[in-house]
């Protein structure tokens, strides 16, 4: 076994070690690993209680990474997230001194995050992209691996400050958290209401993880697949498309070959195949792609524009 | 190195797979669209035999069969322009489970060459590894689907039926192509024949016969114009009938010019002592009268007899006597073709016996000769009964044209000449057709028969002026055939028609005729009548027509009638006879 199956073979049982915890959401919990392992941030949507404080808990637990959850409401403050300088009187000196905010850890929960005001929103922009927190005059570097998992609410919109497109374009994927099966449900209740409460372990330590997010930027992406991945974002351009107002932006295309060559390296494999696109497109592309009127107008949502669209390409793909 | 050799050896085994793949895919494409310009074609074919059915198309088959192959060569050609390459390939190896994991180890073994990184090398033995646990179950089949199958058989079967399917219209192109070529084989000997008049030396001919050569060749390019006219068989027979009365009328001038010319040379040249003297006769004038002029010329025929007797000859006299036989054979050729095609009776019969055939063409030519100044006579009532008189008198030398052929042979003529002035040897010759046989022959036998050619031609002058001597010459003729060693020469001699043939091609018609109660005068009962008219002539403002197509017509008829047995027994010969004097 060489390095990379080694590292496979973790990931693996990390995957394996949630999945104890998480009952069901396998494919949440995989695409949240995707990312972790492309080194994206994440945004959750879904009804409350689907277990996503759950998940991030858990990931980070298994991960040996450390976690920090905020709650948005209207009321905080960019300083709230960020941290603050603050005045410290130590004997005759005085002086101000950085208090770090809950952002600076690995794992960041940005709990209900379209609850708080853009201002505050935004104030987690430097750190998801540069992973850099500027604090006055001094910047300040998060600790790696670092990770945004942010959770919004669908319904309630009242007194909500929906993400605006900027902030929206910087969270690798979008994960639609679906309410759970009878029997997920049954494996939950069975999980959390039972005294005897079974834990998952730690797999991986950070540097690890570092190194499992270096060997996942060595994945092989053939000509033929990059095309295709080119391919359907140029499709998100198409203006003969009535659904799309605009397309994917060029970080779309970024976030698709490395959440495809993620998803290879957890696939036991060193080269990106077409399945891999066909896995992380939807997550990747349906919080990039704004609808027009006609969309809206017919019910026709982001998830269903990107299945025409890869329908399209697949015909190409048999064809060529 | 032993790394080394075992990833130059996983390197090969892909790359010898993919070929292998891609080897198995471009032959489905060539398959594939070989056999899809095979329908093509095969459909293309099929509408072409349809319309052949409709329409005369001769060469359907031909072009039918030209666009089947056409679309399976176009097919093939676009079937190998459409190959697909090994990257194609290799992504068809990954379709079968192996996650692009071959087409990305190709083009890292392409980018990368023989220094992968770590990861390329890895990837490449995974899918090597991956590759060799699947390789019995990648299977390119080549299907060409059934389609590509049944319609190429079904086309073929159509294709068939309509080749076999028998219609007008391909009989039609049938009969056109026939009579295409049949008019390129004519036309191409017209033109040989043009040649070889245009081959003649003609330094030492008269303005007449110049004026006669010219007049030949313009006669046989109005043959040509008829070849190229005719559009069907029956149309090409006649055309080719009045062809082969032209060749016989060219091959009687030519002969006679030989003679003309000979004559010529003997006057200039001195005579040797003991050689009968010849009496001199001038050359007659360009603008002679046609009877005038061929009498003179068959005066001075007994003249150069003599002298070919003594050895002395002219290259332009010998050229005009091989134009002459050419002229024959030329007309052998046809009578052959066309007894052979046994669609006209006469001329089959003719084709049956060729050298009669021949013979029954020359006396038409003389035939021709007197019909033509018929037309004259058409032209003035009172001159009618003398106008045929000069014909016979045409024929008269004729006859000597039959002896000019065979002066080379035998110099003795000149005594036969003597007798020809008898005009009682014309009634004795009935048979002249058959003793042109004795021209074309070489034995003793047929030189026989060249007797009997100088007679029937004699019959012609029966009863008129001029005959006479006609006939005696066409007698000296046969006596030359037997005494001949080349027999042949008798042929030569029937070149009669070639005397009068130039000015005979057409026959008038009146367009009015005459009461007999307005005829005065008396019969002198001596063959020449003299009449007179009153206002309307026998003939009056005659239409010209083609004098072929009349004596072809009647002639044609008189051997149906002969052979449907319209006349009396016993009549055959002579009804033969009748038309073969001409």
């Amino acid at each position: 076994m060489n390095d990379y199956q080694v590292m496979q073979q973790k990931l693996l049982a990390c995957e394996y070690e949630i999945g104890r915890e998480i009952i069901g959401q396998r494919e949440i919990v995989r695409s949240v690993m995707l990312s972790i392992l492309s080194g994206g941030n994440v945004l959750l949507e879904g009804m409350p209680g689907l277990g996503k404080t759950r998940l991030v808990n858990t990931i980070s637990h298994v991960l040996n990474l450390s976690f920090k959850r905020i709650q948005f409401t209207p009321d905080l403050m960019p300083g709230d997230i960020t941290g603050t300088n603050i005045m410290v009187k130590d004997g005759d000196n005085t002086g101000f001194r950085f208090e770090a905010g809950p952002i600076f850890a690995n794992i960041i929960l940005a709990d209900e995050i379209n609850r708080a005001t853009p201002k505050t929103q935004s104030a987690l922009l430097e750190a998801m992209q540069e992973h850099i927190v500027t604090v006055g005059n001094v910047s300040h570097k998060v600790p790696e691996p670092f990770f945004v998992l942010a959770t919004q609410n669908p319904i309630e919109t009242e007194g909500t400050y929906p993400l605006p497109e900027a902030q929206l374009d910087r969270f690798m994927f979008k994960l639609l958290v679906p309410f759970p099966t009878k029997e997920e449900l049954a494996g939950i209740l069975s999980l959390t209401e039972n005294p005897i409460q079974q834990k998952a372990q730690t797999i991986l330590s950070g540097d690890e993880l570092l190194q499992a997010i270096a060997m996942v930027k060595e994945i092989q992406v053939a000509d033929a697949v990059m095309d295709h991945i080119l391919n359907i974002m140029m499709a998100t351009h198409d203006k003969s498309n009535k659904y799309i107002r605009e397309g994917a932006s060029p970080r779309a295309a970024q976030a698709l070959v490395r959440g495809a060559r993620a998803r290879a390296f957890l696939e036991g494999r060193y080269n990106v195949s077409f399945d891999d696109v066909a896995a992380v497109i939807y997550p990747v592309l349906r919080h990039r792609i704004i609808l027009s009127f006609d969309a809206i107008s017919e019910g026709v949502t982001e998830d269903a524009v990107i299945a025409q669209i890869l329908a399209k390409l697949k015909e190409g793909l048999a064809n060529a | 190195m032993k790394k080394d050799k075992e990833k130059g050896k996983g390197r090969e085994y892909i790359t010898q797979f993919i070929k292998r793949v891609q080897g198995r895919i471009n032959t489905q494409i060539v398959l594939r669209r070989a056999l899809d310009g095979l329908c093509a074609g095969l459909f293309l074919a099929c509408v072409l035999e349809a319309v052949a059915v409709f329409k005369p198309f001769y060469h359907v088959h031909y072009y039918a069969v030209g666009l089947v192959l056409l679309g399976l060569i176009a097919g093939i050609f676009i079937g190998r322009m459409s190959s697909k390459d090994m990257r194609y390939a290799a992504r068809k190896i990954d379709s079968f489970g192996l996650d692009e994991r071959v087409i990305t180890a190709y083009e890292n073994m392409e980018k990368e060459g023989d220094n992968p990184s770590i990861i390329a090398s890895i990837q490449k033995d995974d899918a090597q590894e991956r590759l060799k646990d699947i390789a019995e179950q990648i299977i390119i089949p080549i299907k060409l689907g059934w389609y590509r199958l049944v319609l190429p058989l079904l086309l073929c079967v159509l294709m068939a039926v309509l080749f076999m399917m028998p219609s007008k219209a391909k009989e039609v192109a049938e009969e056109q192509h026939e009579v295409e070529q049949e008019s390129a084989d004519l036309k191409e000997e017209i033109e040989e024949a043009i040649e070889e008049l245009e081959s003649i030396d003609q330094e030492q001919l008269t303005e007449s016969e110049k004026q006669q050569i010219a007049n030949m060749m313009e006669s046989l390019q109005s043959s040509m114009t008829e070849m190229d006219q005719a559009t069907n068989l029956e149309e090409l027979q006649r055309a080719s009938s009045r062809l082969d009365y032209k060749y016989e009328d060219i091959s009687s001038a030519l002969s006679q010019m030989a003679n003309n010319v000979q004559a010529r040379e003997g006057e200039n040249n001195p005579q040797e002592p003991g050689a009968p003297t010849p009496t001199p006769t001038p050359t007659p004038p360009a603008n002679a009268s046609d009877n005038q002029s061929q009498q003179n010329n068959s005066q001075s025929q007994n003249q150069p007899q003599q002298q070919n007797g003594n050895g002395s000859n002219s290259a332009t006299a010998q050229q005009l006597s091989q134009i002459s036989q050419q002229m024959q054979q030329h007309t052998s050729q046809n009578q052959g073709q066309n007894g052979q095609n046994g669609q006209q009776g006469q001329q089959g019969q003719n084709g049956q016996n060729g050298q009669q055939g021949q013979n029954g063409q020359n006396n038409q030519n003389g035939q021709n000769g007197q019909q033509n100044q018929n037309g004259q006579n058409g032209q003035n009532g009172q001159q009618n009964q003398n106008g045929q008189q000069g014909q016979n008198g045409q024929q008269g030398q004729n006859g000597q044209q039959g002896q000019n052929g065979q002066q080379g042979q035998n110099g003795q003529q000149g005594q036969n000449g003597q007798q020809g002035q008898n005009g009682q040897n014309g009634q004795q010759g009935q048979n002249g057709q058959n003793g042109q046989n004795g021209q074309n022959g070489q034995s003793g036998q047929q030189g026989q028969n060249g007797q009997g050619q100088g007679q029937g031609q004699g019959q012609n002058g029966q009863g008129q002026n001029g005959q006479g001597q006609g006939q005696g010459q066409g007698g000296q003729q046969g006596q030359q055939g037997q005494n001949g060693q080349n027999g042949g020469g008798g042929g030569q001699g029937q070149g009669t028609g070639g005397g009068s043939g130039a000015h005979h091609d057409y026959v008038s018609l009146p367009n009015a005729t005459g009461n007999d109660d307005n005829l005065t005068g008396n019969r002198t009962g001596s063959g020449n009548l003299d009449y007179s008219r009153y206002e309307n002539g026998l003939g009056w403002q005659g239409n010209r027509q083609e004098y072929t197509n009349v004596m072809g017509e009647y002639s044609e008829r008189a051997y149906q009638g002969i052979q449907n047995g319209r006349y009396p027994s016993g009549m055959e010969d002579v009804i033969k006879q009748y038309f073969s004097s001409f």
